[in-house]
């Protein structure tokens, strides 16, 4: 399972990009992006995205694996 | 390890929902050209009040129809009332959305201005502030886009996804926004 480490500051960016996106009638393509808006702000969380299972770290601890 | 995301991408609200013409009205959303509606169905009132006032198509006996007309004053005058006081309110709405569009932008400025703070804790208000007002239902497209170009910068800062050549996002994705792309071009 592969660890995606972000940043509280980070999670709720992304959720707003894809949020503000919508509102635009836009698609949002970066990967970075809408899996980062699938953390959750100070958790860890396991995401599986495009078949691929990560771990969203967004906790304000460092990581503790790679 | 157990816990689900909380926020799935997919399952974001939808904001960019076309409001119906009734919402608009109730809202205060009307515009202008809401308004082209209301300008044909008065003009057709005032026309047909000229053909039958100045050139009847058929003569009109008055004399008969003045007890009629005289028993519809008072629904004329209720009409009229009724008229001027939807007018009245339809003003008030529109001064009251206007005020409040008109503070958005100075808290949009505010937010704007708190984001460029060399301050990190600083900036970090101000963005924070933006991405609400983002959301905000006073917020039109224009405007929203215009604050999204400066979220947009806080998304460049996200770290490359582990084994992302596994992920297949779409033809026109680059992993990165148009703000990083330029930047990485000058």
């Amino acid at each position: 399972m592969k660890v995606y480490k972000i940043t509280p500051s980070q999670v709720y960016a992304a959720q707003t990009r894809v949020k503000a996106d919508r509102k635009l009638g836009i698609t949002t393509r970066d990967a970075r992006v809408l899996l980062a808006s699938r953390g959750i702000a100070g958790q860890r969380v396991p995401v599986e995205f495009n078949g691929v299972k990560y771990v969203v770290d967004a906790s304000r601890t460092p990581s503790v694996s790679a | 390890m157990t816990q689900t995301p909380a926020v799935e991408a997919e399952d974001v609200p939808p904001d960019d929902v076309e409001l119906s013409a009734w919402q608009r009205f109730r809202t205060g959303a009307t515009t202008v050209r809401s308004w082209t509606g209301a300008r044909v169905v008065a003009g057709a009132l005032l026309g047909g009040a000229f053909v039958v006032l100045v050139d009847p198509p058929i003569d009109m006996n008055w004399t008969e129809l003045a007890p009629v007309i005289n028993d519809l004053a008072p629904i004329a005058t209720l009409t009229a009332a009724s008229l001027a006081a939807w007018i009245a309110w339809r003003t008030l709405r529109q001064r009251d959305e206007a005020d409040r569009r008109s503070e958005w932008w100075r808290r949009a400025q505010w937010a704007v201005d708190k984001s460029l703070s060399s301050e990190a804790n600083v900036k970090e208000v101000g963005e924070a502030a933006m991405r609400m007002l983002i959301d905000s239902p006073l917020a039109d497209k224009g405007e929203a886009e215009l604050l999204k170009a400066f979220v947009v910068d806080d998304n460049d800062s996200l770290p490359d996804l582990p084994g992302h050549l596994d992920t297949d996002t779409g033809e026109t994705d680059t992993g990165k926004s148009k703000t990083a792309e330029r930047t990485e071009e000058s």
